[in-house]
């Protein structure tokens, strides 16, 4: 189907339990992810991305609770793919902690019932006037940042592409699924191009499965968020993530947008990828992407 | 002066009744009063985003009703109220032997959600008077003699949105609350139209269009006729699948 097919300004169905969403995160687990992240020596990318990741888990399950004594509504299935390398061999495979993991998607309620641990971290709270106030939160932790080597995307972009494709002809009245691909670096076992298309080609009723990408960045610049052209973009790598990486749905634009919402005032066309991200680009890439209107 | 008041809701397509997340308040459940002294109307649109959303907009509701005032002491009131709910709920989870899952805490911490509109008919005045609160898009939307004399808080189709704003723990707690506020003389055969969001949209793109929309609305008279004007507007998609509000109030004279 083509790319631009059935580009909807509203999102065509709502998100609910008979129509849930495949949510599918591939992350680059690369030696140089332990580099600093956006400049900052203090924080790894391997763990802004890592706290990135488990704290979207945690938004999505605080948009599927309902109410107190009950379990989340299985609004979404998540798979979790870490790529990285060892010395004899790639590897290439889910990541989500010992007690849940199993092959394809997993429901958000079992997601929510089985952390690896809940820490408690200090969280400062905007309470207007410029005033801040520290608060104690619960923060659930899935998975730890994990650094083995190279950068096998196309293996993983392979893996993501059979998932997606059993999650298309599985719900063929669910909006088809979004892949988020973070990485830092290029493909060390070949050109990823090829089957970020045959990603992006997958699609149902409602559109095609859609294929983000984010690049994580060691130094403290600018990020390029969601362009929408590829000849601003600073270097062949850039140019390639961005041709990987789908048209926004024009409802998803619409959502970003929104004044009183995130407010990004993104041109028609702009794509779901970021370029020398830091972790408040990563924060919003990731809230963009995963906020749905759900029922 | 007397009012007459009729009220209506309606859950999302294909939900339970129970999953119907608005609220509404009445004085009394007579569908005519005399306007003696101060009179409180509510609705509110409990927010999924939130946890127990609809107990919240329930609490602002019937705390408006109780209070009968648009000032502090409503809000701290309503805020009271929960505070009292969480304290009892989690005495008996642990009663229960039940501890709180970590995103139920999380939830409990981050409290509920909910826009509201308060109407409030004071005749403590040498001219009676009506005074209306609104957080969000919940709206009030008065008309007299055949003309939209005030559409409050939202007066454009346009300027819905996915995030409106709501009535939060936080918001009481530390006085940001993003209160829009409306006075006006009283007027006999002034009528109201109190109407979620989904509602007030339509209501608003209609008059936008030339028509006058409070002719269907004030013909409503049975629950019946009230889920089968909204299905219609459903299926036509002129309104969003969405939990539904209408509360109609008259004024008359006395005879």
């Amino acid at each position: 189907m083509n790319e631009e097919f059935r580009n909807y300004d509203v999102q065509p169905i709502n998100i609910q339990r008979t129509y849930p969403l495949g949510l599918i995160f591939l992350l680059d687990q690369s030696g140089s992810m332990s580099e600093p992240f956006g400049g900052d020596p203090n924080l790894s990318k391997a763990q802004g991305l890592a706290d990135a990741v488990n704290k979207v888990l945690q938004n999505l399950v605080a948009a599927s609770r309902k109410g107190m004594g009950k379990p989340p509504y299985d609004y979404f299935f998540i798979s979790i793919i870490g790529y990285g390398y060892e010395p004899t061999e790639d590897s290439v495979g889910l990541v989500f902690g010992e007690n849940i993991a199993e092959d394809g998607m997993v429901p958000i309620s079992k997601i929510a019932e089985n952390p690896l641990r809940v820490e408690k971290r200090k969280k400062q709270k905007y309470v207007g006037a410029g005033e801040n106030i520290t608060e104690e939160i619960s923060f659930p932790v899935w998975f730890d940042p994990v650094l083995v080597g190279g950068t096998p995307m196309c293996k993983a972009l392979r893996m993501a592409k059979d998932t997606a494709e059993k999650w298309v002809n599985s719900h063929p009245n669910c909006l088809p699924p979004i892949v988020f691909n973070f990485t830092d670096g290029e493909s060390t076992d070949g050109d990823p191009e090829p089957v970020a298309e045959e990603i992006k080609q997958l699609s149902n009723q409602f559109g095609n499965v859609l294929l983000f990408n984010l690049h994580l960045s060691k130094v403290n610049v600018t990020p390029i968020s969601f362009p929408n052209k590829e000849d601003t973009l600073p270097d062949e790598f850039a140019k390639k993530l961005f041709r990987m990486s789908s048209v926004m749905p024009k409802y998803m634009i619409r959502r970003a947008n929104d004044p009183q919402g995130f407010d990004l005032r993104l041109p028609d066309g702009a794509r779901g990828f970021v370029f020398n991200g830091d972790p408040a680009s990563l924060v919003t890439f990731l809230r963009i992407g995963t906020t749905s209107n759900l029922r | 002066m007397k009012l007459f008041y009729k009220t209506f809701w309606l859950e999302k397509e294909s939900k339970k009744p129970e999953e119907y997340e608005d609220a509404l308040a009445t004085p009394v459940d007579r569908e005519e009063i005399e306007l003696k002294d101060k009179l409180a109307f509510g609705i509110a649109d409990g927010a999924s985003v939130g946890v127990e959303s609809k107990r919240w907009a329930e609490a602002l509701v019937e705390c408006f009703k109780e209070t009968k005032e648009i000032g502090d002491e409503f809000w701290k009131k309503a805020y009271e109220k929960w505070e009292d709910w969480k304290e009892s709920y989690i005495k008996e989870r642990i009663e229960e032997n039940n501890p709180l899952k970590w995103y139920e805490e999380e939830g409990l911490r981050e409290g509920p959600f909910s826009t509201f509109l308060g109407i409030l008919f004071d005749i403590n005045n040498d001219i009676p008077k009506v005074k209306a609160i609104a957080v969000g898009d919940s709206c009030l939307f008065l008309v007299r003699d055949n003309e939209l004399k005030k559409a409050f808080p939202i007066s454009s189709s346009y300027d819905f949105s996915d995030f409106p704003s709501l009535v939060s723990l936080d918001s009481i707690i530390y006085g940001n609350l993003k209160v829009e506020k409306y006075e006006d003389d009283l007027h006999e055969g002034d009528e109201f139209y109190l109407l979620t969001d989904a509602l007030a949209h339509w209501f608003l793109k209609e008059h936008e269009s030339g028509n006058p929309p409070w002719i269907e609305l004030s013909k409503i008279s049975s629950i019946d006729e009230f889920i089968d004007f909204v299905k219609k507007l459903r299926e036509a998609r002129k309104v969003k699948n969405d939990d539904v509000t209408f509360i109609h109030i008259v004024t008359s004279k006395n005879n």
